[in-house]
């Protein structure tokens, strides 16, 4: 009868478990190349998550390849479906450290499943550069942890400064029941309470409901200067659609995440409300990086060679965590071709130092600048992307906030730039 | 008391606590015209063939695919919507032939037969992501002007949408009182062996409803899609329970009970997504279902017939 | 007729050992709210899970008493299912809310990867064992007999003097306890809990392993389970990388089991192994056991 069911679905779980953890333990490099294993969606609703996340890492591997290879190894990126979901995840990451051979670093592992694959990373000892952005990892003492993009609380935060900056002063917030958008919450209570911004109302709203007439009619009553709204896609447009029904095709300034910077995003909702709405009132909010170093057009020029990433160039121009896996990436190979071994167990030693400003050092905005310095015998500090990395003793940096601006499907302009000390201020 | 830790304040002033009450009304209407559409549907057919058939939801999904390549190929919406409507109805009339009958014949549990149908949404609803892919779709804005009266703020869309709901509901309300045909269906729903010792051909009856509902279906697939503005594949199974709710609680197999049901179900969630958290949209239809069925599952408007049926 | 509603009561076991052993929500940050929050013990937090599992398994067994059309009770389990799973995932503040709960911790944290995980395998190996022992005993001495003539002829067991009412409850409370202990063992490994784990599309894989193995024979389950679990739903992910069309690899091992639940109902209803019919006194005389569920009546 069906009462012994999910025991043997647990047994079979804790096998495969088992059988993964043992093939893991050998960590001297294997013939072939050395894997980094992108763990993010690529099945579900979420997996136009997995494919924007999945571009930077052919971005650096191709030029890691260019430039010869780590150790004389090639770098290839291998995707791990974490399904979106934090259960579902632990089979397919654990299956994944089992099997993937040299798998010796991990990206993505994004805000949905963090909380499950992050420990099984750590445990398997394989250096990971994570784009989740749950607070609890702002103070991680998980050895193989790196972060190069703020928590969600301290893009909530930010959001409100940007909204206080443009003067608004009464906001209503509308968030759709998931990790991400409740993970800002606390954030921006706490920054509206520092800002004396006021928060008309702060409701949660279900995905893909048939309409949100209902809540969108209570919004309006509230008489909002402008909109703090986070949602999937779908619901973003139906959303939308009822409010501007309501109001004669009047729609509030909106402020939102920088997630929301997709072709499905904009898609949606141009059909829904219009082109006009999208580039005029529309403030994405994450964080920052300067498109107009060297280091931004070589990472832009390699996500136009690459066929598969060709498409996302102009997408990913303005999109903060991409970014900090591409720089992530290149700072791994290069601690470990200072350690000159890719074992995470070595190497992770030397990631500080990949970093760090030291007297004497080349400042090396690629990995073949990097690797070519470091032949000749110098020391080196990675400027990527990102700008001047410094990781604080729990492995996270956090740099500028910026508000971000459609300029078409696939392409935005930064508006407004933030320091990442005025944010930090709010949540103190 | 669960979401007590959020902040949520409220500061409505009475007339327009008045006017929203009246607003969200206005919604509940043009959301309960798609429910009543949908649900008729499926009243229909379970009343004829006394078959619980959850796939429904996801034959509701396959129409407003079909709907999205008619109208990529050029198409007016409202002829997308009853083309897509015949060809969603004709679909269903393959399902009950290719499966639902073999196994009636076989004489499958009714609970293996919603085990069935189950599995059979599921398989349809994966074979539109094998087909079209599991992003977001859209027919693009098609709402048309905003209308106001009554305090109700539509769109014309949603106007047009009530207006063929309520056509849709004379013509079925004719069809079963002044035609043979309506009569023999009434018959075959009150009492399949009775009326086929009468001599009405209760399966040619049973194909001619599972025809009419998966016209039903399919055209309130489409309602929803022109409604909802966005959409991907899981749309009709999302909105098969609040439809199942407005037939449970009009009485399973009876049409009008259906119509009143949607409007119901309609209302009543819509106003309570306005003055409740709206995260529970969807729990007050789980209720009436659950509530219902319990204690009343002959429904608000069955008959003593129907309840005999419906005892084990 | 098998309960559609049972996932709820391995999320209920699952939630259990969750908020029992994870301590107070204002840990690691407070990013994460749930009610309670103790740090208890592995066995302690277990056997809480069990009677939670078994309270909610009455529960949703006082819904059954309601003698109603089979389809009707599918339905309404079903809808049982889909809204504790909303109402969980709406209320942030309960049980984690839609993100649910986290950080879970594994009874082995403090071994290494390896040993821990093979410590689990043979802890749950010996929970498998002794829920299979409880579970012979209970199907197979008088209660068994008891409970197999109630759900052959609910009425013929009712006139030999058994209680229906209570043995139903009892069958739902010994139930929802093992379901609340696979919750727990379940949540303790995976280390995070979601409304988004027990969907009810999680019920139809569930419900496909017992019809593909063969209702009524605790072999065909788990073997069922085995087949759907690893062999499907994990199987399809080594299929080469059709990935040019995002979400086939995924839709091909939903309409696989969605087929393949159709197939069997149709075509071999007792499943791969059919229920092996105790004998009671003289030997069963021909084909005693199979197809109870689709031939009978035509």
């Amino acid at each position: 009868m069906r009462k012994a069911l999910v025991l043997p679905l647990v047994g079979v779980m804790a096998v495969v478990a088992g059988c993964g953890s043992t093939a893991s333990t050998g960590k001297a490099i294997k013939p072939g190349p050395i894997n980094i294993g992108v763990i993010a969606p690529f099945s579900g609703p979420a997996a136009e998550f997995g494919t924007l996340i999945s571009a930077p890492c052919y971005a650096a591997s191709d030029l890691i390849n260019q430039a010869g290879g780590i150790l004389g190894h090639k770098v290839q990126c291998t995707p791990v479906d974490d399904t979106g979901d934090p259960a579902d995840a632990v089979p397919n990451v654990t299956r994944a450290i089992a099997t993937i051979s040299n798998f010796d670093l991990a990206v993505g592992l994004e805000t949905n499943t963090a909380a499950t694959t992050v420990p099984l990373v750590n445990r398997a000892q394989i250096n990971m550069v994570t784009t989740n952005g749950l607070t609890n990892y702002d103070t991680t003492t998980d050895k193989y942890f790196w972060r190069l993009t703020p928590a969600d609380d301290a893009n909530g935060a930010a959001m409100v400064q940007y909204a206080y900056n443009r003067g608004y002063k009464r906001i209503a917030v509308v968030f759709e029941n998931n990790s991400t958008d409740t993970g800002n919450t606390p954030g921006i209570e706490k920054a509206a309470a520092k800002l004396g911004v006021k928060l008309v109302t702060n409701t949660t709203i279900p995905a893909d409901a048939s309409s949100y007439s209902s809540v969108a009619s209570t919004v309006i009553s509230l008489h909002p200067q402008a909109i703090i709204f986070d949602a999937d896609p779908q619901s973003t447009a139906t959303f939308l659609s009822n409010y501007s029904q309501l109001t004669g095709g009047k729609l509030p300034p909106m402020i939102t995440a920088t997630d929301s910077l997709t072709p499905d995003w904009y898609n949606a909702v141009s059909a829904a409300v219009g082109t006009g709405f999208i580039f005029n009132k529309v403030d994405l909010v994450g964080s920052y990086f300067s498109t107009s170093t060297q280091a931004f057009y070589t990472y832009r020029n390699a996500l136009l060679a690459n066929p598969k990433t060709h498409a996302l160039a102009d997408t990913l121009a303005t999109v903060g965590p991409p970014a900090s896996i591409y720089d992530g990436i290149n700072i791994m190979a290069l601690a470990m071709l200072m350690a000159k071994s890719a074992d995470p167990t070595v190497y992770n030693a030397y990631v500080n130092d990949v970093v760090t400003p030291k007297a004497g050092a080349v400042v090396v905005d690629t990995f073949a600048a990097g690797k070519k310095a470091l032949s000749e015998g110098k020391k080196i500090q990675y400027v990527g992307v990102l700008g001047p990395v410094t990781f604080n003793k729990y492995h996270n940096f956090a740099g500028a906030f910026a508000a971000a601006r459609f300029t078409g499907s696939t392409t935005s302009v930064n508006a407004a730039i933030m320091p990442g000390s005025e944010i930090s201020k709010l949540l103190g | 008391m669960p979401g007590a830790g959020r902040a949520r304040p409220r500061l409505i002033y009475k007339e327009a606590l008045v006017h929203l009450l009246v607003q969200s009304i206005g919604f509940g209407v043009a959301a309960g015209a798609v429910l009543a559409l949908g649900a008729v549907g499926f009243t229909l057919q379970f009343g004829i063939s006394n078959v619980l058939n959850i796939s429904y939801g996801s034959l509701m999904s396959v129409g407003a695919f079909l709907g999205l390549f008619m109208l990529g190929l050029g198409l007016n919406i409202w002829l997308v919507m009853v083309i897509g409507g015949l060809a969603v109805g004709a679909c269903s009339v393959v399902l009950n032939r290719g499966l639902i009958t073999p196994l009636v014949r076989k004489g499958m549990a009714p609970f293996g037969l919603v085990i069935v149908t189950v599995s059979a949404g599921i398989v349809l609803e994966y074979v539109i992501v094998a087909v079209a892919g599991p992003a977001t779709q859209t027919y693009g804005n098609r709402s048309g002007a905003t209308l106001n009266f009554l305090g109700w703020t539509l769109t014309t869309a949603q106007v047009v949408i009530f207006a063929i709901t309520v056509v849709l509901m004379l013509g079925l309300h004719l069809l079963l009182t002044r035609t043979q045909l309506g009569r023999a269906m009434r018959a075959t729903s009150a009492n399949r062996t009775l009326a086929r010792s009468c001599g009405i051909a209760t399966s040619r009856i049973s194909d001619i409803a599972w025809f009419m509902s998966g016209t039903f279906c399919g055209m309130a697939g489409i309602a929803l899609a022109i409604t909802i503005e966005s959409f991907d594949f899981t749309l009709g199974s999302i909105f098969l329970i609040p439809m199942i709710a407005a037939a449970v609680l009009g009485g399973v197999g009876q049409p009008y009970g259906a119509m009143i049901g949607g409007m119901v179900v309609g209302i009543v969630s819509s106003v309570s997504s306005a003055y409740w958290d709206p995260a529970y949209q969807s729990v007050v239809a789980f209720g009436i279902i659950i509530v219902m069925l319990l204690v009343r599952p002959r429904g608000l408007f069955g008959s003593a017939t129907a309840t005999r049926k419906l005892l084990a | 007729m098998a309960n559609l509603a049972y996932i709820v009561v391995i999320a209920a076991g699952a939630y259990t050992y969750g908020i029992l052993t994870l301590g107070p929500d204002t840990g690691n940050g407070g990013f994460q709210q749930y009610v309670l929050g103790y740090r208890l013990p592995f066995f302690v937090a277990v056997i809480a899970a069990a009677v939670a599992g078994a309270v909610v398994g009455v529960l949703i067994g006082v819904t059954g008493l309601k003698r109603i059309r089979q389809d009707y009770q599918a339905m309404v389990m079903l809808v049982i299912s889909i809204m504790a799973a909303t109402v969980i995932g709406a209320a942030p503040s309960f049980l984690g809310g839609e993100p649910g709960l986290s950080l879970i911790p594994n009874p082995f944290a403090n071994l290494s990867p390896a040993t821990g995980d093979w410590a689990y395998v043979a802890m749950v190996a010996f929970a498998c064992v002794v829920g299979y022992l409880v579970m012979r005993r209970f199907t197979s001495g008088p209660m068994g007999r008891a409970l197999r003539a109630m759900r052959d002829d609910e009425h013929a067991a009712a006139a030999m003097g058994f209680s229906i009412v209570k043995m139903r409850l009892l069958t739902q409370a010994v139930g929802g306890a093992f379901g609340g202990v696979s919750g727990a063992l379940l949540v303790a490994f995976i280390g995070g809990w979601s409304p988004g784990a027990w969907a009810y599309v999680e019920t139809l894989a569930l419900l496909t392993a017992v019809i593909v193995g063969g209702m009524g024979n605790d072999f065909g389950v788990s073997l069922g389970t085995f087949v759907i679990a690893v062999l499907l739903l994990q199987g399809v992910q080594f299929l080469p990388q059709i990935r040019s069309h995002t979400g086939l690899t995924e839709a091909i091992g939903w309409m696989t089991l969605g087929i393949l639940t159709i197939a069997f109902l149709w075509l071999r209803p007792q499943g791969v192994f059919r229920e092996r019919r105790p004998r009671y006194g003289q030997p069963a005389v021909g084909n005693a056991g199979g197809g109870e569920v689709a031939e009978g009546h035509g």
